[in-house]
């Protein structure tokens, strides 16, 4: 019997994750979950993640974790039961400001309006600063020869892997590029492209989400107008007035809700806690 | 056809059918490999002529031939595999043994570096620094030989070299044309053969720390040094009791073959390093561990009451899973792919990182 290849883990920043919108369904006979094909092209069912813990919710049953890098949230999730358990004691032994290391495979849920990412943790561990700076060389590298790969690719009249490689592009970020303008031919990278370059913006663009999400906190709590809770629509239009894109809001949203600060109590309704 | 009408091994190019040729067989091995249908023997080896050397690759081969006799081949064809161009024999093939007839051989090394040594490539030509070099005698037909071994390092990797009869010397930079490249216990080495030359020379390049992406890792290449997340940790993992005898490895605390020698601590580690471009089955035993866990050699004794079984998997676990890792070693093939022995295993840190940055920076001057 031939030995199971083991499933790639990708080393990628919250924001990749976050802007996908596309997940490419295994057949059936697999019967597996759908791999996430991200913007630069990457084709995930593992990641390996590092940030810092921002939020913690453990229960008997189930322990919810958000660890934000330099680009976003990822969202944890790992329940007591028999696939889960060393997941949820690894999580559990982790605190609020902890720097931390995650590898685990990434589900997805799926509702009319967007694709929701949570990481099922098969390690989690807390690292020191020198392990931070070491994914976030690595993960900055690799995401910013994707985006490179990319442009080449929308240069060419028929971009193909080989032509890729030939400009000296492995095979992986060839085809990443190649996934990528088929799946996403007008997504602007430059978002990602600043965190892995370091660049300030990024730390403006981190400050900047904590300002919308105050913003939308304020106007969950004070708009709850019928005690129905907040509308959705009410807090989109607020945004955007506020300069906030609906992909934010929905972010923020999920953001809150796995802070403890707001919950859903009906379909697109929200009230503070 | 008469001598002349052959072509000649210089000439052969790739995809040409029922091609004839006359031919020294220089090489000749066998080797069985298993599949759905069983088990299959094929043959390899290198055909050679005045012009130069070439490698076939055969599905059935006379018995009655052997390596340097001269042969005639009819219906053969050649094909590119790995980039080396081939001579394929087949069930059409008819391989003719020409009895008594000599043929001169001109030997063609390729000019390769440690890394991209393959066992597809036979003899080479290669330069190194020449390091750990021992020696032993040994018998051969009843004829004692001196036997030097070593290791040779370039840029890219370092290799197990062996020499019959010339002997090789500590620190010195070479020169060695027509090695021959073979594979034993899943990992290269270079032998040097009375055919061999090996000149002093100034090597072109500089040896250092020979880092690698993981997924640029294609063969059991030595001397490399990879970097990354330990992701995990074998279950077999933990402290492991010898016979200080003969060193084999013991389920109780008696040798069945030594029942009187005393046992040794022994130390044995298995994990997998992601480093974001591929992961690496990583295996280590005491010399580079113990280093990790904090204990000196001279406590890792049975004497020493401190040391048990679960301390020592409870120091694994808090020291190796999670935590991301520069580790020197070898690679070895094994069925289930390449691995690496450890020689070294550090905790990352930031000299490393200063080097690791720039290499990455240079990606994108």
């Amino acid at each position: 019997m031939m030995p199971r290849r083991r499933e790639f883990a990708y080393w990628v920043f919250a924001r990749e994750i976050r802007d996908s919108t596309v997940l490419e369904e295994s057949n059936e006979e697999e019967r597996s979950k759908p791999y996430i094909v991200t913007p630069l092209g990457s084709r995930i069912r593992r990641v390996l993640v590092t940030g810092r813990v921002t939020q913690k919710n453990s229960e008997e049953n189930m322990t919810r974790m958000t660890v934000a890098d330099a680009s976003g949230n990822f969202y944890l999730t790992a329940f007591s039961n028999d696939f889960g358990n060393q997941g949820k004691i690894m999580l559990d032994a982790l605190e609020l400001n902890d720097s931390v290391m995650v590898m685990g495979r990434l589900t997805s849920f799926q509702n009319e309006e967007r694709i929701y990412f949570n990481i099922n943790p098969e390690i989690a561990v807390k690292i020191d600063e020198i392990a931070l700076k070491y994914w976030n060389l690595r993960a900055s590298h690799a995401a910013r020869r994707k985006i490179f790969a990319i442009r080449a690719a929308g240069k060419s009249d028929s971009p193909s892997s080989e032509e890729l490689m030939k400009m000296g592009y492995s095979e992986e970020e060839s085809e990443c590029a190649i996934r990528a303008l088929k799946n996403y031919p007008d997504y602007n990278p430059a978002d990602i492209e600043a965190v892995a370059s370091g660049s300030p913006a990024a730390s403006v663009q981190q400050q900047s989400d904590s300002g919308s999400k105050e913003l939308i906190l304020d106007y969950v709590r004070n708009n709850d107008e019928d005690g129905r809770g907040c509308r959705y629509e009410d807090i989109l239009a607020a945004a955007t007035n506020a300069q906030i894109s609906q992909g934010e809001v929905d972010e923020i949203l999920n953001t809150l809700g796995s802070d403890g600060e707001i919950f859903e109590v009906s379909l697109k309704r929200y009230k503070a806690i | 056809m008469s001598e002349e009408e052959f072509p000649q091994i210089s000439d052969l190019e790739p995809g040409k059918q029922n091609l004839g040729l006359k031919a020294k067989i220089v090489s000749l091995q066998q080797r069985k490999i298993k599949n759905d249908k069983g088990e299959t023997v094929y043959f390899y080896g290198i055909l050679g002529d005045r012009t130069g050397t070439v490698s076939f690759t055969a599905w059935a081969f006379p018995a009655t031939i052997q390596a340097g006799d001269v042969v005639e081949i009819k219906n053969c064809s050649t094909k590119e595999y790995n980039n080396v161009n081939r001579v394929y024999i087949d069930a059409r093939t008819e391989v003719i043994l020409r009895p008594g007839e000599e043929m001169e051989v001109k030997r063609t090394f390729k000019e390769l570096k440690i890394k991209d040594l393959t066992t597809s490539n036979p003899y080479v030509s290669i330069e190194g620094r020449i390091s750990g070099v021992r020696e032993k005698e040994m018998e051969r037909n009843g004829e004692k030989l001196q036997l030097f071994y070593g290791d040779l390092e370039d840029d890219t990797g370092k290799i197990r070299l062996s020499s019959f009869g010339k002997p090789l010397k500590e620190g010195e930079t070479v020169r060695i044309e027509g090695a021959k490249v073979s594979e034993y216990n899943g990992r290269l080495r270079l032998t040097i053969n009375d055919k061999t030359r090996v000149l002093p020379t100034k090597l072109p390049f500089e040896i250092t720390e020979r880092i690698l992406n993981i997924v640029d890792i294609n063969g059991p290449l030595g001397g490399i040094t990879v970097q990354g997340f330990a992701v995990n940790m074998g279950q077999k993992s933990g402290l492991v009791m010898r016979c200080s005898e003969c060193n084999q490895k013991l389920d109780d605390l008696r040798c069945p073959d030594h029942p009187e020698a005393p046992f040794v601590y022994d130390l044995f580690a298995y994990f997998t390093v992601d480093d974001g471009t591929g992961h690496l089955q990583c295996t280590g035993g005491k010399f580079p561990l113990l280093p990790l866990l904090g204990i000196k050699a001279e406590e890792f004794v049975p004497s020493n009451k401190s040391i048990s079984r679960r301390g020592i998997l409870t120091l694994l676990e808090e020291r190796i899973p999670g935590r991301p890792f520069i580790i020197g070693g070898d690679l070895v093939k094994s069925q289930v792919g390449l691995s690496m022995r450890i020689r070294e295993i550090r905790p990352m840190d930031e000299e490393f990182l200063k080097k690791f940055s720039r290499m990455l920076e240079a990606d994108f001057q």
